[in-house]
């Protein structure tokens, strides 16, 4: 599973289309299975969508009204000349795969919105392609059921062992459901990797910001040294100087304007108390709870720092965090980095 | 109260001539006389061969017309409102001034073109083919499928067809493309079923629409003395001595009971809620004809010109002409025509009286339409209903017989009386043939508005009354003044609706024109002719700014 990721209008939907069929190209090549040419501008090749036996689910799922579940189902297996006994029997199982068993006379209009996305999928697979499209399957669902077909359509890969190239501006879904992403910005692909990789190394500020959340303070480089450790002094901030690394060591300079980011997840926080010993890793930095939301599973803080800066920061559940609250914060050197400004 | 009031009202203004009308097919005394009923009318009405022939070519015409127009249409709709064809917006235009081209100078234009002595297209083609007489006609069944069809009837299908064909999710096509299906499959395993309804609707609506054209067949049909029913009601009533109003009148009710089941049809179609084509993220794919886009514009350019340009330019040229229709002759061209209607008063009291009539239904119009529609929107139960129900009734009724039903009004009602002959009977006519359009038009406007600005205003403070005209209105403004642009047009050139309420005195244009194509005029009538299609074609490029006329008939 392939999945195109990126802000509205960054060419993903495009590039989708250009793979089914849908949108004419002005340059470039396409091969399909075993290198077959799909499209050649240079050849003038362009093999029509309906001959390219690849599934797709359009984000408005375009189930035909006049037709019944059946019949949309069936459709693509009727033009591949399938016998009648067949048909029925594909579709069944099809049907049954995506978890609609019996409900093959129900008039389309009259299923719900989870039900004709369910539909859209069978109407892809049950011709059984070489390749799966999803434009943004689950936009128009609701949070409980779009995690719960997100599990599904996991499993639904499992057992069909079919490659798919999935769109969707929804890192959370990118992240669980790929073996592959591919994030993109204004037609151009910013990083392609597994989805561990691309959260833990992000290779641009872009893609570090758009997957997943990160902390970023501004401030300056105080040493740069070869084995990738950087000096780092926050902006404003009149606190000791944090130990850091960078991957970029080359693009940095002593006295540069650069940035420090880092995972909220993988920072420590604590109540400050007087008298409590600096963490042995000595990147330790105090700051005030400037507000607090408790949402449930836990508290959403905003810290300020002196200085002026402000970071956002998870809290657990507990008695102990209020606003006003003095905090220490430690961050990890191994996953504290520093980008160029 | 004031609810209930209103249900009168209308049902006063719109059930009572009709009951009349019926009345009087069973009335044998002329006015005047002592009262006798009977049913001789109805024995002429349905035994007189003229009507028996009347009707059937009704029949025949309306069929004829309305097949051709859809052959035409829907291709042409499609491809406006799918595909890549050039400048689409300016094609959709000229169809929008096609529908608003009223019918008499139209026919005029296309006389000159078809007549069978003089006709342009007669004197070319026996020229170029050495033959002794051209073989077109204009006054022949032919020649009045010819004039509605490449006027108004393609026009009006093309209006409401391509907003049909443009709502249709594409998503739909693709998905079909997408299973393996080539253009021409999903053409017609997908595109075409789902536009059914839409191609349906417009079918009826045409029909019902075409059971009420008059002028072309009065002029079409006189030589040959081909009828259809409106014409043949006019004749019995005008043209006999006495008049015939008893057969008249039954034959009304014929058709008026032959009307009545398309128009149930369409109100049950239109409340169904039919196939949710309409999807929320619409993307405006366009279908790309490739090596057929020029061809395809060129064809609907030429169906445009046909109907547009064309009778219109014919009609311009032969107000200039000295002989209508003579191209030939020496001296062919002269200003004198225009130099005498500019002189003549009839011509100026004419153009006053359509202003009067025009002002006059325009501010009745926007007054009550409103008033009816904010009603009929916003209250629930069945008074609302059936005020609605009540307002689609003039757009049922073929405009003669609305014509007649008022006649019957004014003449039996003593109250009324005073009125007959005057500018305000020609007022309210106007104003009832608009009325279904208006009211729907007004509605669709306020639903769009919804409750919620009204509420928001009434509790900031305001009464009912602030509320109306510090929100409603100015929200209403553009569809208000829609409404009053439609009054204007239909004064200019509406014939059937007014045509036996109107007096030398009174008579707008279109009677004017009409009164001088009887006569034999037909010089000063193309003059005429051009003035009112001048008029219209203003107040349809004006319309066009505000477009919210497109989707009232849904």
């Amino acid at each position: 599973m392939v999945t195109l990721l990126g802000p509205s209008g960054c060419g993903k939907t495009t590039t989708l289309r250009i793979l089914a069929g849908l949108e004419r190209v002005d340059a470039g090549e396409i091969l399909g299975r075993n290198q077959r040419v799909l499209v050649s501008s240079a050849r003038n090749i362009f093999v029509p969508p309906h001959r390219r036996n690849i599934g797709m689910v359009f984000q408005s799922y375009a189930i035909w009204p006049h037709m019944t579940v059946f019949e949309n189902v069936a459709y693509p297996l009727k033009l591949r000349r399938m016998a009648h006994g067949d048909i029925r029997r594909r579709v069944a199982s099809t049907l049954e795969m995506v978890g609609l068993a019996g409900l093959d006379d129900r008039p389309a209009p009259m299923l719900s919105g989870g039900q004709q996305q369910r539909v859209a999928l069978a109407r892809a697979l049950a011709p059984e392609p070489d390749l799966l499209l999803l434009d943004e399957p689950f936009s128009n669902l609701d949070t409980e059921l779009r995690s719960r077909m997100r599990h599904e359509l996991r499993l639904l890969k499992r057992k069909l062992g079919l490659s798919s190239v999935f769109v969707t501006h929804d890192q959370i879904e990118a992240l669980s459901l790929s073996d592959w992403i591919i994030v993109m910005r204004d037609g151009a692909v910013e990083q392609v990797g597994k989805p561990a990789d691309i959260y833990t190394s992000p290779a641009t500020p872009f893609v570090r910001d758009f997957l997943g959340k990160a902390i970023v303070l501004s401030g300056a480089v105080t040493e740069v040294r070869a084995n990738g450790h950087v000096g780092f002094k926050i902006g404003g901030y009149p606190g000791p100087e944090l130990q850091a690394h960078s991957s970029r060591t080359e693009t940095l300079r002593p006295g540069k304007m650069a940035h420090l980011a880092i995972r909220p997840e993988d920072v420590v926080a604590r109540v400050a108390e007087p008298g409590l010993r600096p963490d042995a890793d000595g990147n330790t930095i105090g700051g005030m709870i400037e507000s607090l939301l408790f949402i449930g599973s836990r508290n959403e803080a905003r810290i300020a720092l002196e200085g002026g800066q402000f970071l956002p920061l998870f809290l657990p559940r507990g008695e102990e965090w209020s606003e006003g609250r003095r905090v220490e914060i430690v961050f990890p050197r191994a996953v504290t980095e520093v980008w160029p400004a | 109260m004031i609810r209930l009031a209103l249900l009168l009202a209308v049902a006063l203004i719109v059930l009572y001539p009709l009951s009349l009308l019926v009345q009087s097919s069973f009335l044998l005394s002329a006015p005047g006389q002592p009262t006798s009923y009977g049913l001789s009318g109805w024995q002429s009405a349905l035994s007189q061969p003229g009507i028996l022939d009347a009707l059937t070519n009704t029949a025949t015409l309306t069929a004829a017309r309305v097949g051709f127009a859809l052959l035409i249409s829907v291709p042409i709709a499609w491809a406006l409102a799918r595909t890549d064809i050039p400048v689409a917006d300016w094609l959709e235009f000229g169809f929008w001034i096609g529908f608003f081209l009223p019918a008499l100078p139209v026919v005029m234009g296309w006389i000159v073109v078809f007549d069978p002595q003089f006709g342009l297209a007669n004197t070319l083609t026996s020229k170029l083919f050495g033959l002794h007489k051209g073989p077109f006609n204009i006054y022949s069944w032919w020649g009045i499928v010819w004039a509605h069809v490449t006027t108004v009837l393609v026009a009006v299908m093309v209006m409401l067809l391509t907003p049909a064909f443009r709502n249709l999710d594409l998503a739909l096509d693709e998905a079909s493309r997408m299973s393996g299906a080539s253009a021409a499959e999903t053409a017609r395993r997908i595109t075409a079923p789902l536009a059914a309804p839409a191609i349906l609707l417009a079918v009826l609506i045409t029909t019902i629409r075409l059971l009420e054209s008059f002028e072309v067949e009065l002029i079409l049909g006189l030589p040959s003395r081909l009828d259809v029913f409106s014409t043949k009601i006019y004749r019995l009533i005008v043209a006999h001595q006495p008049p015939q109003f008893a057969p008249g009148s039954a034959l009304g009710v014929l058709v008026l009971v032959a009307v009545v089941p398309l128009a149930l049809l369409y109100n049950r179609f239109i409340s169904r809620k039919s196939y949710a084509t309409i999807s929320g993220k619409y993307r405006g794919g366009r279908i790309r004809l490739g090596a057929w886009r020029w061809p395809a514009f060129a064809l609907v350019l030429l169906a445009v010109l046909v109907g547009t340009v064309l009778p219109f330019g014919f009609v311009l040229l032969s107000s200039f002409m000295q002989l209508f229709g003579f191209f030939g002759i020496e001296n062919a061209w002269t200003l004198d025509h225009w130099r005498t209607v500019f002189s003549d008063n009839q011509f100026f009291s004419s153009l006053k009286n359509t202003f009067i009539i025009a002002g006059g239904s325009a501010a009745i119009s926007v007054a009550g339409f409103s008033v009816l529609a904010y009603y009929i929107v916003r209250t629930r139960g069945s008074v609302a209903r059936a005020l609605d129900l009540l307002t689609w009734i003039p757009f049922m009724l073929p405009g003669i017989l609305l014509s007649l039903a008022l006649f019957w009004m004014f003449l039996r009602v003593p109250l009324l009386t005073p009125m007959f002959g005057t500018h305000a009977a020609l007022i309210v006519a106007i104003a009832l043939a608009n009325m279904t359009l208006g009211v729907q038009l007004l509605k669709t406007v306020l639903i769009q508005i919804g409750n919620e600005l009204e509420e928001s205003s009434w509790m900031s403070g305001a009464a009912w009354w602030y509320t109306y005209t510090r929100v409603i209105v100015p929200l209403t403004a553009p569809a208000l003044i829609t409404v009053a642009l439609i009054s204007f047009a239909s004064a200019a050139r509406n014939v059937s609706h007014i045509i036996l309420l109107g007096t030398g005195s009174t008579r707008p244009l279109s009677l004017l024109q009409l009164d001088y194509i009887v006569d034999g005029r037909y010089e000063v009538a193309a003059v005429v002719g051009v003035i009112t299609i001048s008029i219209t074609v203003l107040v349809a490029i004006i319309l066009r700014r505000f477009g919210t006329f497109a989707d009232s008939w849904r």
